[in-house]
């Protein structure tokens, strides 16, 4: 259990340094279970395992025997939701954690669920107090659930609601700083909405506290007319590998995920992918800057 | 007066999920007209009114769209059969019935029973072939604990009626009965195959009888270097009345429950209608000698003793 009063910097510090990951997709699994020596570790959405058995159970099990570190990364706490926590979805992520045994564990600061109706997808969250108040509480409930470290991903939006109250980067920084939890870094996510909102990633990457950045995302999108999407379903884009090389050197990081969700390609072309995101981690490794420094 | 997040929340659901919020994104009017239906503060209307169109319109397509993909892995044949109206029956659903889950699987149930309140004229069949197409889905995913054993003595069958008297079936629990009024299953066939049905005029008639199927999960051993993997497959079994009664009143037994104890309200049942000339114990013997082909096919993983 994480309380709001707890050192956030010494729980990070206790979190294994895990590499370069995948996530574990069903159509990839044979060829991730043979690719372990490319492959440091693993993302499980938990919605496609828990509460549920046969394949969707024993792929679990397995990706441990074969020395895999699993990472829980949730589509549907809906932890943004007026409506209360799940129990029940609760009870089922633990019973998951059990078999998996992940270091953390993270979601989306949006709400995907209202009036206990289910939309399938990640909705942003107005940029407003009321929100913060609302988010911070039940990542508090959530945490006091479980032992280890919850972490939220700063969502895409293409609508952006409740601005001027606050901007997207004050928004993210109250909600990590009140709730005491970490931040999953979405490096896409932040290209996507840099580019679709008009603002500079770098300049915002700096308003967050990247001391509490854990695991990074990186992943591709698609452009639709004067829009790009945040699909998982495309190659990494240059683009964003130069943003993820900028960044790096700015946090301490123990975990970088290839985020590919669809659309998937032939198994070497992610493999590639997972040697240059190994590249730029190394090449950053080496120049890694302090905090104070980034200020 | 600022706008309170429950109305932001409310307001965002109605646009993505519901037909007047489909149709509010078609013109700067449309949204008008959805605003004005709605008691939200006007802040609030006046942030909906700065967000251009297509972005709104981008979390009608997502959430859809997620939808129509799911249901595309879960209903191939369905699918395949519909063709163009696919994509506008899946809408047609999507907008009515609001997802009280976020499991695909259990979504895509409620989309079997919309088919079977909706039917295609040209496809009187539909509703049942969608059926069978779920049945696969759900039961690939039930929690594994459902078709453990519970027997120590693997394998064993009863051969004699005192044996019956004796021995518990033990089923695979991973399963589920249709009783279908298409012979659902020759038409999976013919439609796997690219048949076109119009050239098979009775396929796409009732069946004569009801059709009973026994649909179950079985947990294969891998091979080769992937001896300790194990995979599942979805399995159909084609029964007569009385092996589809039988089987089902033990699947639906709630404490153990003999062979003879299953076999014996079947053979009163045809008692009754009479069959004068069957004695009990023969009635017996005979369904026993149609259980090796259970077990084979582990429909039946053995015998407990009681």
């Amino acid at each position: 259990m994480i309380s709001p009063t707890d050192d956030f910097q010494q729980i990070k510090a206790t979190l294994p340094k895990l590499g370069i990951g995948l996530g574990l997709r069903r159509s990839l699994y044979t060829d991730t279970l043979q690719a372990r020596q490319h492959i440091d570790w693993l993302e499980i959405v938990p919605e496609n395992h828990m509460g549920r058995g046969g394949k969707a159970y024993d792929m679990i099990a397995e990706a441990r025997d074969h020395g895999f570190p699993i990472i829980s990364h949730g589509v549907a706490l809906s932890i943004g939701s007026t409506d209360a926590l799940d129990e029940g979805y609760i009870r089922a992520l633990q019973d998951l954690f059990k078999v998996a045994q992940p270091a953390w564990f993270s979601d989306h600061l949006t709400f995907s669920s209202y009036d206990n109706i289910h939309f399938q997808d990640l909705i942003p969250m107005p940029f407003t107090y009321e929100a913060i108040d609302h988010v911070v509480a039940k990542i508090q409930q959530l945490q006091a659930r479980f032992d280890i470290p919850f972490l939220i991903e700063n969502a895409s939006y293409y609508c952006a609601f409740g601005q001027p109250e606050l901007s997207e980067a004050q928004f993210i920084t109250e909600v990590l700083e009140r709730a005491n939890c970490g931040l999953m870094l979405d490096i896409n996510n932040v290209f996507v909405n840099a580019t679709n909102h008009g603002y500079d990633p770098v300049a915002f990457l700096k308003q967050l506290p990247l001391d509490r950045v854990v695991q990074l995302h990186v992943a591709g999108h698609l452009e639709r007319g004067n829009l790009i999407i945040d699909t998982h379903g495309e190659a990494i884009r240059d683009e964003v590998y130069d943003l993820l090389a900028t960044a790096l050197p700015m946090m301490d990081v123990h975990g970088i995920l290839l985020e590919r969700d669809q659309n998937f390609p032939p198994f070497d072309e992610l493999l590639g992918e997972l040697r240059q995101l190994r590249q730029i981690d190394e090449a950053a490794t080496t120049k890694t800057t302090t905090p104070l420094e980034v200020a | 007066m600022p706008f309170t997040l429950d109305q932001y929340q409310a307001t965002l659901k109605d646009l993505m999920l519901t037909e007047a919020g489909r149709h509010s994104l078609a013109s700067g009017e449309a949204l008008e007209t959805f605003l004005a239906q709605r008691d939200i503060p006007d802040t609030l209307k006046a942030q909906f009114r700065q967000q251009p169109l297509d972005r709104l319109g981008q979390y009608q397509y997502m959430v859809c769209a997620n939808i129509v993909e799911a249901f595309d892995n879960i209903f191939p044949l369905t699918k395949a059969l519909l063709g163009d109206q696919w994509d506008t029956t899946v809408k047609a659903f999507f907008y009515g019935n609001p997802s009280q889950t976020y499991h695909f699987v259990d979504i895509a149930k409620p989309f079997v029973d919309f088919l079977e309140i909706n039917p295609f004229d040209a496809y009187p069949f539909l509703h049942e072939l969608a059926l069978y197409e779920w049945i696969e889905a759900k039961l690939l995913s039930l929690p594994n604990h459902e078709t453990e054993a519970q027997t120590t003595e693997p394998a064993r069958l009863p051969t004699t009626v005192d044996e019956a008297q004796r021995l518990i079936p033990v089923l695979n629990k991973a399963c589920d009965l249709l009783a279908l009024e298409y012979d659902i299953p020759a038409l999976v066939a013919l439609l796997q195959a690219h048949q076109v049905l119009s050239d098979h005029p009775q396929a796409v008639l009732p069946a004569p009888q009801p059709v009973y199927v026994w649909v179950y999960r079985q947990r294969l051993a891998g091979s080769g270097p992937n001896i300790n993997r194990h995979h599942y497959e979805c399995r159909y079994f084609q029964l007569n009345p009385m092996l589809a009664q039988w089987l089902n009143d033990l699947r639906q037994a709630e404490t153990a429950t003999t062979y003879d104890d299953l076999t014996r309200p079947l053979f009163e049942a045809i008692a009754t209608t009479g069959s004068a000339d069957m004695t009990y114990d023969r009635f017996c013997t005979q369904l026993l000698g149609t259980l090796p082909a259970l077990l084979d096919n582990q429909i039946l993983l053995g015998s407990s003793t009681a």
